[in-house]
């Protein structure tokens, strides 16, 4: 009678998690073997798949363009995260202060995390508008020369990052923001006790304890700063001269616009390695403090 | 130490203002006729409802805002429905291969859509999906991220609970729905909060899987209509960024409380 009752929880269990389990094969596991499988075949999405083993390789050796958006994808990681890490760090460590507001500063900073990406470049192209754009009046009213900065080639890739960066910060004030209420307020006030001043507290309370939120905001960063797209296609295209396009960009131009599908997946795949270390970073991140009660 | 206090509030006001200025100026632009933008006004010369008329009035607006609602409202159900019974599952029930189906779950983390776009496309076009809300939808549902933080808050409730409803003849199922379910509804709310804006929000995926104009949902159908339109310029394109913005904008008033708790457990 038992075993028939744990064998039945058992049928039971399999059933409530075989509908996400079938659609996680269909749309997430099967897609991601072919993707591996498509990097070794030139096609052309029409005729049929042709093997060429590591040709979409050397191809992508000698590929210039491959090169410089694997440079201008970095260049990008390298722009936006250290800015985003610590102006975030710095803002949750205001709001959290003695202060006033709380409520509306958060909200304030969180906003523009909530818009659509669209309604976030197309409202910056406006800003940056070297003729009638906010950025350029200001700068001419302090007596500065107004830089035409989305078809300036120096630029225009620090004009995307300044946008990202006012973009997503929301997000990772509110991790800092959730990090700084568990640290508990004894700490200070035995440090304050032992005669610690502000600067002391700073590194040797606030900063160490919030390691995990530190690494927890860098990793999620990178992650999604390495699968930068939408911000390029929206803004640049990718232009002036190149000097945007990032790897997301060059894929979607080589899988979509000339179709060349095994080349293209055989670049994501490139990303896929590199981003693989991070996310699996993130994982461990998130599982450790999973664990002590799913495992 | 009041007085730094105070000087600290205004400062931190003051700054939150700045950063709110391209929001600000946005809303402000999108009354404005075209001479007072290319003028660099900020308050209008005269108040130009025009430009939300025309936006309006374009019957492919009407659809773009139809089909991203939709396909939003669609995945968030849809994701509920498939993430609910398999965070129970894996957190609340006793069973061979539980540990292996919940690492299985989680795989969706380590593949992200740019690193299978291509494949994912092909699956979908076999499916005969593209240029259909559908394929926007069933990708979504196998979430990761749901399935996650629900079988996180699942695994929090005491066992007690359970075990009294068991006493009372109550089934699995039954526990499940009256018992486990309600009182996750935090964690319910947090993942439809989040998935709704993400869904709502995103960009990728419906640029590559709707291939006509009338199926486009309204991040993309935004950046065709500031690209391609001529006759439909600056004032107009930020009344369409308001109207793209205000439904996210009154669900995360509304679900403020959720929605930062729920990014706060995804990610702790």
């Amino acid at each position: 009678m038992a075993v028939y009752r744990k064998r039945r929880h058992a049928l039971l269990a399999y059933l409530l998690f075989a509908p996400f389990c079938v659609l996680l094969f269909v749309f997430r596991l099967i897609p991601f073997v072919n993707s591996i499988r498509m990097i070794f075949y030139k096609w052309d999405i029409l005729g049929t798949p042709k093997y060429i083993g590591l040709g979409n390789f050397t191809r992508m050796m000698s590929d210039k363009v491959f090169w410089s958006s694997l440079w201008h994808t970095v260049y990008f990681v390298i722009l936006t995260v250290p800015p985003i890490v610590v102006l975030s760090f710095l803002i949750a460590l205001l709001i959290n202060s003695r202060i006033s507001f709380k409520g509306f500063l958060r909200s304030a900073f969180y906003l523009p995390y909530t818009l659509t990406i669209s309604v976030v470049c197309l409202t910056w192209q406006m800003l940056y508008n070297p003729y009638f754009g906010l950025i350029g009046r200001m700068m001419k009213a302090v007596g500065l020369q107004p830089i035409n900065w989305l078809a300036d080639p120096v630029w225009a890739m620090p004009a995307i990052v300044i946008t990202t960066v006012w973009w997503t910060i929301g997000f990772c004030i509110v991790l800092y923001l959730a990090g700084l209420q568990q640290i508990p307020a004894s700490y200070y006030e035995a440090a304050e006790l032992d005669g610690a001043n502000g600067f002391q507290r700073m590194f040797y309370i606030t900063i160490p304890l919030l390691k995990r939120v530190h690494v927890l905001v860098l990793v999620t960063q990178i992650i999604a700063s390495l699968q930068i797209f939408g911000q390029v296609y929206i803004m640049t295209g990718g232009g002036p001269a190149g000097r945007t396009r990032t790897l997301m960009q060059y894929v979607y131009e080589q899988g979509f616009r000339y179709f060349r599908m095994g080349y293209a997946q055989a670049m994501a795949f490139v990303l896929f390695l590199v981003m693989l270390v991070f996310t699996y970073l993130q994982l461990r991140l998130m599982m450790t403090s999973a664990k002590e009660e799913l495992i | 130490m009041r007085l730094k206090k105070y000087l600290l509030t205004i400062f931190a006001v003051a700054l939150a203002l700045l950063y709110l200025v391209p929001l600000i100026w946005m809303s402000l632009a999108s009354f404005q006729a075209e001479k007072d933008i290319l003028a660099g006004k900020w308050i209008p010369s005269q108040w130009f409802v025009e430009n939300y008329k025309i936006v309006l009035q374009r019957a492919k607006m009407r659809a773009w805002f139809t089909n991203s609602l939709i396909s939003s409202v669609g995945a968030t159900v849809g994701i509920l429905v498939i993430c609910i019974p398999a965070a129970y599952a894996v957190s609340r029930m006793e069973f061979p291969g539980r540990r292996i189906l919940y690492l299985l779950s989680l795989t969706g983390f380590m593949i992200p859509t740019p690193a299978i776009v291509i494949p994912l496309y092909l699956v979908v076009r076999k499916f005969g999906l593209v240029n259909n809300l559908l394929g926007i939808i069933i990708p979504a549902l196998p979430s990761s991220m749901a399935t996650f933080i629900l079988s996180q808050f699942m695994k929090a409730i005491p066992l007690d609970y359970e075990e009294a409803a068991r006493l009372d003849g109550a089934s699995e199922l039954d526990i499940m729905l009256k018992v486990i379910l309600p009182m996750s509804l935090p964690s319910v709310v947090t993942v439809a909060v989040l998935h709704f804006t993400w869904i709502w929000n995103d960009f990728f995926w419906p640029l590559i899987v709707m291939t006509s104009d009338k199926m486009y949902t309204l991040p993309v159908g935004l950046v065709a209509l500031a690209g391609s339109d001529v006759n439909i310029r600056y004032g107009p394109i930020m009344a369409a960024n308001v109207i793209a913005s205000l439904p996210v904008i009154v669900v995360y008033v509304f679900m403020q409380r959720y929605l930062t708790r729920g990014v706060v457990l995804s990610l702790r």
